[in-house]
């Protein structure tokens, strides 16, 4: 299933069978169209654009009656899952239910907390804490081969508590916004059912960044020349 | 350099490059041309152990036993970005980008779901 958000324009909900070979199931006529998200702005309420899709795999999910057309006389149970969801960067965020780009723990994957720049007003997960400014005494350091990524169960809890309470102290501490209709489906594992955007993530932002970079064009500017 | 029609548009300065298939075909085939001799050491040998790790990991399969291989790509890079782009220094910080944190969650993201199954190149046509 992909989203695909332009510029928080018209978001496609589309559908895709991965029981197809890979050389036809991205042709239009394998694409099942569920719904559209429509102009201007973004939703303010994406959750009820998920709901009946949600409505709709919690019955496939038990099975419906289906007839194979080359079987006539044969009835036999039809079952669907939702396994994969697929997303760009910008609507990944909200079809997880998670805070975003700016918050403290905005990685979609882990919940390594991130360090602010008030004077840029900006936010980073760095692995080791910057040596020129105080930074909280519980804030630690990161090994990239243990990073702690986020767990199922415990983010369903808070993602009932935060929608039951509205606890913001919760919010900024996990980065769990609320509860999405895809938990009630239990063939979705969280996050790993949330697919990385190689496209975006490659191309369109590390290539891009790295050009910055080079250029003295981030703010502030760093050279790979160290000024 | 001579650069074949079937590797995609027609190459053009990476201050007006716009669409994702540019970046690509920069990130993959003229980078590592264009910036050797130009990108002082350790950068560029930097940036080319992260095109090795982006090709593939944008392959069309991977064997599994090479998955160790390219996790340790993108933490060495990881690694690097945070020695020579970030310093430990907080104002330095603020211009490190969010989504170089991402990196790090790729090979595992290739363990569960498989090599780039939701990247969006895949319906660009849609």
């Amino acid at each position: 299933m992909y989203y695909l958000g332009r510029q928080h324009t018209v978001w496609p909900i589309i559908l895709l069978n991965y029981n197809l070979s890979p050389e036809i199931r991205f042709k239009q006529e394998n694409i099942i169209t569920f719904g559209i998200v429509p102009d201007p702005k973004k939703p303010s309420n994406f959750n009820s654009f998920l709901y009946p899709l949600v409505q709709q795999f919690k019955i496939l999910h038990k099975g419906v009656e289906a007839q194979d057309g080359s079987q006539l006389n044969t009835l036999f149970t039809l079952r669907a899952h939702i396994v994969v969801i697929g997303t760009d960067m910008p609507a990944r965020d909200m079809v997880m239910g998670l805070s975003g780009h700016s918050a403290r723990h905005y990685c979609n994957y882990c919940s390594a907390r991130g360090i602010y720049s008030h004077q840029f007003r900006h936010m980073y997960t760095p692995l080791t804490a910057p040596t020129n400014t105080p930074v909280d005494p519980d804030w630690r350091t990161y090994n990239p081969n243990a990073l702690p990524i986020r767990d199922h169960d415990r983010s369903k809890l808070y993602a009932h508590h935060v929608e039951e309470t509205g606890d913001t102290e919760v919010i900024q501490r996990t980065g769990v916004k609320g509860y999405i209709p895809f938990w009630d489906l239990p063939s979705i594992i969280f996050p790993w059912s949330y697919g990385i955007d190689s496209m975006h993530l490659f191309y369109l932002n590390i290539a891009h960044y790295m050009r910055d970079h080079w250029a003295g064009l981030t703010v502030p500017s760093i050279t790979a020349n160290g000024t | 350099m001579i650069f074949p029609v079937a590797f995609g548009d027609k190459p053009r300065s990476i201050f007006t490059i716009k669409k994702a298939s540019e970046w690509k075909t920069w990130l993959k085939v003229i980078s590592p041309v264009v910036l050797k001799g130009r990108l002082p050491e350790p950068y560029y040998s930097e940036w080319i152990n992260l095109v090795e790790a982006i090709t593939i990991a944008t392959d069309y399969s991977i064997p599994y036993d090479q998955l160790d291989e390219l996790r340790a790509k993108f933490i060495r890079f990881g690694q690097h970005y945070e020695e020579q782009y970030y310093r430990h220094d907080i104002s330095r910080l603020a211009a490190c980008k969010t989504v170089f944190h991402a990196l790090f969650h790729v090979t595992e993201n290739i363990e569960w779901l498989g090599e780039s199954i939701t990247s969006s190149e895949n319906i660009q046509s849609y």
